[in-house]
């Protein structure tokens, strides 16, 4: 027992705070990876070209976050022309329907970030192919956030 | 003096989580406690009825926030029981990782908030920002922070990342580090000595009876642990002693047990358990497989019978009773939690005659997690 002892945190004044000023400055780990690393469970993307509308992936989620519409320029290709929509007020993120994708199409990326005041921004058809922690960043523009604006790539 | 009514909670730094404690006082003495839960009210076991087997691993995990690990762990169990699974011997050791891992983050919790309650307010700040590095490893390893839906009947999600076992063992060294510092503040400071000694006691006579397990357990003398009695995993593998009254290492023995002390001491002590048991299983752990083939999901049926799986948590004993009736969704789980009985009747019974300042360090030192006891 000490009465003394306790003053010892009186050192932490000295010491960086745990806090970081996200996301002006990186958030690291222990050993200076950034974080998020690949695993991270965070939106869709979803290679509309692979995909062939097999609806799986809408069974499998229990929270009923994944919805269907037609696009039409997929017609004539292989399975059915309809793709994926997501809607983010619903999905938790689990990644059952990434897992259940029997073309691996869907997939879950790093990216988490999503800031608007409309809630219908956070339902939308996940495109591109973005799998590396390295791609997200550049590649959220290209994410459609209609289904109807989406248009073929060639 | 007249008798008041205060009630504690449910947004109150004083109670665990998102429940209330309604009290009856008499001056600074407590008459009369009733826990008021309904806050977080979800329906936990009614859902899983709806959902298919594999549904249901992403729902369990939140019958328990801070440490969610467990309750995958108990689902799996039950569920690889019933299909007659064994799994593979590196599942069982990235099981055991990851078990320890949540259990560390959650006492650091647990210790925080406590010393919170006895107003020391530097532990909160430490113990949550250690708490990070924890989760700075639940990322890399399961893909999330909190809910890791990590652990599956079968085996574990993913496989251990190469290099994740150097970044565990420097946070464990770190964590190894700071609790010489907790110690100094908390565990060995004059102020816990003069406030938990002796409060919040649970007779030792009755804590069997009133279904008192965990660390509150122990802390009443008794060496119950599931990992012991009943070892799943690999834990049998492991090199480690029931920590329990009065066998309290380099700590001072003040009272005769079953008092907030003594619980807190034991988790203090098993928070260092916890550390050389990752460190063997990182050490023991051999290459294979990670996880066996599942059936399709959506048609995957278990066939028909019952089994009831215990695992230990930073709280207590888990349970799960999975029945089956050979279709593809369970006929009924219940799931068998230990802050019901330490939130409910435990506390209700040990908070009568406490004195009002001692109300929420009673409450802390059960360990109480909201969640669990409304299922």
């Amino acid at each position: 027992m000490s009465v003394l002892k306790p003053l010892k945190a009186w050192k932490h004044l000295a010491r960086k705070p745990h806090t970081i000023r996200y996301p002006a400055q990186e958030h690291l780990d222990m050993e200076g990876t950034r974080l998020p690393t690949d695993r991270l469970r965070g939106f869709h993307s979803n290679d509309l070209e692979k995909c062939i509308g097999c609806r799986m992936c809408g069974q499998i989620c229990m929270n009923d976050a994944i919805t269907y519409e037609e696009i039409p320029e997929l017609e004539g290709k292989k399975g059915k022309n309809i793709r994926p929509v997501v809607d983010y007020g619903r999905c938790c993120f689990c990644g059952l329907c990434t897992d259940i994708c029997p073309t691996n199409s869907l997939h879950l990326t790093p990216n988490f970030k999503l800031v608007s005041t409309d809630k219908h921004d956070y339902k939308f058809m996940p495109t591109q192919l973005i799998t590396k922690n390295e791609d997200y960043e550049v590649e959220l523009d290209k994410v459609i956030f209609d289904a109807k604006e989406y248009k073929e790539k060639f | 003096m007249k008798e008041y009514e205060l009630f504690i909670g449910p947004q109150h730094p004083g109670v665990t989580g998102n429940m209330m404690y309604h009290l009856w006082v008499d001056g600074d003495t407590v008459t009369k406690a009733e826990c008021n839960v309904g806050y977080l009210h979800r329906g936990f076991e009614k859902l899983m009825e709806s959902r298919n087997w594999m549904q249901n691993v992403p729902l369990v995990c939140r019958i328990c926030v801070p440490e969610p690990d467990v309750n995958e762990m108990a689902y799996a169990m039950a569920v690889e029981q019933l299909m007659d699974w064994e799994i593979p011997e590196r599942a069982k050791y990235i099981r055991v990782v990851i078990l320890e891992l949540a259990r560390i983050a959650a006492y650091l919790m647990s210790i925080g908030s406590y010393a919170g309650s006895l107003g020391i307010y530097t532990l909160p700040q430490w113990a949550l920002g250690d708490r990070d590095y924890f989760l700075d490893i639940f990322e890399q390893l399961t893909g999330a922070r909190v809910y890791h839906i990590y652990i599956w009947p079968g085996g574990v999600r993913w496989d251990m990342p190469e290099k994740l076992p150097g970044l565990i063992e420097k946070t464990l060294s770190y964590t190894e580090k700071r609790l010489k510092l907790y110690d100094d503040v908390l565990f060995k400071n004059r102020i816990f000595f003069d406030r938990a000694v002796g409060i919040g006691k649970i007779p030792k006579g009755k804590a069997i009876e009133w279904g008192v397990t965990g660390p509150n357990l122990r802390a009443c003398g008794y060496g119950y642990d599931i990992r012991k009695l009943e070892p799943y995993a690999v834990y049998d593998d492991m090199d480690f002693e029931v920590i329990k009254y009065p066998e309290l290492g380099d700590f001072d023995v003040l009272s005769d047990g079953c008092d907030a002390y003594t619980r807190m001491i034991v988790r203090r002590l098993e928070i260092e358990q916890s550390i050389s048991i990752v460190r063997q299983a990182l050490e023991k752990m051999p290459e294979g497989e990670h996880i066996i083939k599942h059936p399709n999901w959506l048609k995957w049926k278990v066939p028909p019978g019952y089994a009831f799986k215990r695992v230990e948590s930073s709280k207590g004993e888990y349970g799960y009773f999975v029945v089956s009736d050979g279709s593809n969704k369970p006929v009924r789980i219940h799931v068998r939690g230990p802050s019901y009985t330490h939130g409910v009747n435990v506390a209700e019974t040990i908070l009568k005659g406490a004195n009002m300042a001692d109300v929420s360090q009673i409450l802390f030192s059960l360990d109480v997690c909201p969640p669990d006891i409304e299922r």
